[in-house]
């Protein structure tokens, strides 16, 4: 069974029925280890949602797999939608001293992912567990995504608090984290990239820091990043000279770096005087970096860099791979045959400024590079994701549906360019809820610009460079 | 993609019963199995299937039965109108399958097994001997039906499954507004399947809540589709990720149902 792909980066295994030792290894096989040990996902869980029972020696292979995935491509590892009964009862197999971690949800599961998703408006996330050393690993592990950890001490504690739950974003009460992921914690807030930093940063760095994922921000049009280091304790030169790397290498795409809260009087002040001199700003707190004049105005300063890529002839002349796998995607989605009204190189240009539409962008990097950007209609999104994910009025979900489609088509895109012996890479996808944002990523951008109309709602698909 | 209008189209041309079947089907329906059995003979097709699984180990007759009358008073009334309806599904079952990786062979054992262990879900309710036996063949077609409408379409389903964990059942539905339970619904009444058993048909499926000895059986039939659906065989095939299971409506009937599957097994 090959697993569902969330946010490109958590690779879900849906099993179904009963599950014991025979018949465990037919729901993952070897082509499926394979599968996810390519793609090097960051978490890989194994959904009981639709399980209706099993017993410890299907459990026992799941942990195999779980912990090989773990130790290979140092994922994070778990099994998700469980019951309380299914949780009671894998706990009780392994005597509490559970080696993978347990999610009564898939959401919850998704909270630990290397990339948090804490909103500015609510990200309180209320915690019970009678382990005090679990608490402890949940909290820090959630405030390191950027959330609001509130730890309940006793029973009736959580119970009092857990009386206005809608003050949490979530309450944790049925989950247990096992093996974890070394990897650096990253956050996207307000058009920045925060990571989470913490205790004594060496030549390890190079291993826990994902740079593919940093990579792929510069090349979808982030320009601030931030690194959160309240909890670091000190670094060494080689800590410092990875640091000179990536603000060499952002200095091609315009970017900002900046650390926050980092202990001054810790680090060696010739290493402080040459992260200034490679260009980081340093700031006490989250709150002063976003609010710092300068930021705000360096951020817009970048946003218009000089050095826009500009769109290859070649890119261009593989437009008709991009074209036929959105429309198929799309058709499949939607079940309506779309028609093409019009294709021009221009600046992204929409057709009526005042009706709502959503946005959704994925770089493409290899032998070919450039970025596919899709724009429509709310009412055609809706549409297009109904299919996947049933009636969505929630923009926050209606967005990651857009993502997953994007995704779709680049997928596909890339199995036609294949076909024809181009490989290309790409990168996770960006949302924008309003064009604005959008317009100010692509700047003066020009692109090959086509409108369809599925039954008279538009949409666009835009190639730039 | 799949739309309302090719379901319905689909629909149309669903065999009605062929004329010695149903026929044969109205002299079981009224316990005329000598006439049955002479009418049936009509059909050499039927007959090879029946001679087949009636000699086959799992029906364990002392002697081979070669003469048609002696089958169809061995089966009974119920039990060859259930043999009836699987030859009607199997002979419209794929020489080729499009969708699920099966043979014409696993396509029969699967059938064969619904039949067996269900007839043991039966017994325990001392019903071994009634029309509800017709249901375990007649809920078959589901399988067959599944292959014929997303055959052409495998490779778009293995792209909404990439991103969404859906079953068949659900992406028929979000497309075109029907589920296998309304196609099944749909050939049992072509076929003229009892009013009772068609009820157990769709509630099998487990969309609707329900009470009673039927629901119940119901509630056993679809944990036993899961508990076949999940034989290595059947996942390798594509089927256990194809209808949609109902943890909640079956929860308590699971005690039940394992108590009955593993008597039938020892």
């Amino acid at each position: 069974m090959k697993p569902t792909i969330k946010k490109q980066t958590v690779a879900i295994f849906s099993l179904r029925g009963f599950i014991d030792g025979q018949n465990a290894s037919s729901f993952i096989t070897i082509q499926d280890i394979r599968f996810v040990e390519e793609k090097k996902f960051e978490m890989v869980l194994i959904s009981f949602k639709k399980v209706i029972s099993f017993n410890k020696n299907g459990i026992s292979f799941f942990e195999k797999i779980l912990k090989d995935f773990h130790k290979k491509i140092g994922c994070q590892v778990g099994i998700c939608d469980l019951t309380k009964k299914q949780y009671d009862q894998i706990k009780h197999f392994y005597k509490d001293d559970v080696p993978f971690s347990l999610f009564d949800t898939e959401e919850h599961a998704l909270l630990f992912r290397k990339e948090g998703t804490a909103k500015q408006n609510n990200n309180s996330i209320l915690i019970w567990k009678s382990d005090s050393s679990q608490r402890s690993i949940i909290a820090i592990e959630l405030f390191e995504r950027g959330f609001n950890p509130i730890v309940a001490q006793t029973y009736d504690d959580y119970l009092k608090l857990k009386a206005n739950k809608d003050r949490y974003l979530a309450i944790l009460d049925k989950l247990h984290l096992g093996l974890k992921s070394n990897m650096i914690a990253a956050q996207r807030v307000r058009n920045t990239v925060i990571y989470y930093l913490k205790d004594y940063l060496d030549a390890d760095i190079l291993e826990q820091f994902d740079l593919t994922y940093h990579q792929n921000c510069l090349k979808i049009g982030f320009k601030t990043f931030m690194f959160n280091a309240t909890r670091v304790v000190s670094f060494n030169i080689r800590a410092s000279n990875f640091f000179f790397k990536l603000s060499a290498e952002g200095a091609e795409y315009g970017a900002l770096f900046a650390f926050v809260g980092l202990n001054l009087d810790k680090i060696p002040k010739s290493f402080i005087q040459e992260l200034q001199d490679a260009g980081y700003i340093f700031f006490d707190t989250e709150e002063e970096f976003f609010e710092n004049e300068d930021i705000k105005a360096a951020k817009k300063e970048a946003m218009t860099r000089k050095t826009e890529k500009k769109l290859s002839k070649k890119l261009v002349s593989y437009i008709s791979d991009f074209t036929k796998a959105t429309v198929h995607t799309l058709q499949i989605m939607t079940n309506i045959v779309p028609k093409r009204k019009d294709i021009k190189i221009q600046k992204l240009t929409l057709p009526n400024d005042a009706v709502t539409y959503l946005a959704s962008s994925i770089a493409i990097y290899g032998e070919l590079e450039g970025m596919i950007t899709i724009v429509m209609e709310k009412s055609l999104a809706q549409k297009a994701c109904e299919l996947l994910l049933g009636n969505v009025n929630d923009d926050d979900i209606l967005l990651d549906g857009l993502s997953e489609i994007v995704n779709i088509i680049t997928g596909k895109s890339k199995s036609f360019l294949a076909d024809k012996n181009v490989s290309i890479n790409i990168t996770i996808p960006r949302n924008f809820e309003n064009l604005s944002d959008l317009q100010t990523v692509l700047g003066e951008k020009k692109g090959v610009q086509i409108d369809f109309s599925f039954q008279e709602q538009p949409f666009t698909f835009f190639l730039s460079g | 993609m799949i739309t309302k209008e090719e379901i319905q189209n689909y629909l149309k041309n669903v065999p009605s019963l062929p004329r010695v079947v149903k026929a044969c089907l109205e002299q079981l329906k009224i316990g005329e199995l000598n006439k049955a059995a002479v009418i049936a003979k009509k059909d050499q097709k039927l007959i090879f299937y029946l001679k087949t699984v009636v000699n086959s180990a799992a029906y364990g007759f002392r002697s081979t039965l070669e003469d048609e009358k002696q089958i169809f008073s061995a089966l009974g009334s119920h039990k060859a109108k259930q043999l009836l309806y699987a030859y009607m599904i199997n002979s419209n079952s794929p020489n080729e399958w499009q969708f699920f990786n099966l043979s014409k062979n696993d396509f029969k054992t699967l059938q064969m097994q619904m039949m067996k262990y269900f007839d043991a879900i039966l017994k325990s309710y001392s019903l071994e001997n009634s029309e509800f036996q017709s249901a375990s063949s007649i809920i078959c077609a589901s399988v067959v039906v599944a292959d014929q409408i997303f055959g052409v379409h495998k490779e778009d389903v293995k792209i909404i499954k990439q991103s969404q964990d859906l079953t068949l059942d659900q992406i028929l539905y979000r497309l075109s507004g029907y589920t296998f339970a309304n196609l099944v619904e749909f050939i049992a009444k072509l076929w003229e399947v009892e009013q009772s058993v068609q009820q157990l048909l769709v509630l099998s499926f487990g969309y609707q809540k329900c009470k009673g000895f039927v629901c119940e059986l119901s509630k056993l039939m679809h944990l036993l589709l899961f508990k076949i659906f999940s034989q290595p065989r059947f996942i390798k095939a594509g089927l256990n990720d194809f209808l949609d299971i109902k943890i909640e409506f079956v929860e308590d009937m699971l005690d039940k149902f394992n108590k009955i599957y593993d008597e039938t097994n020892d």
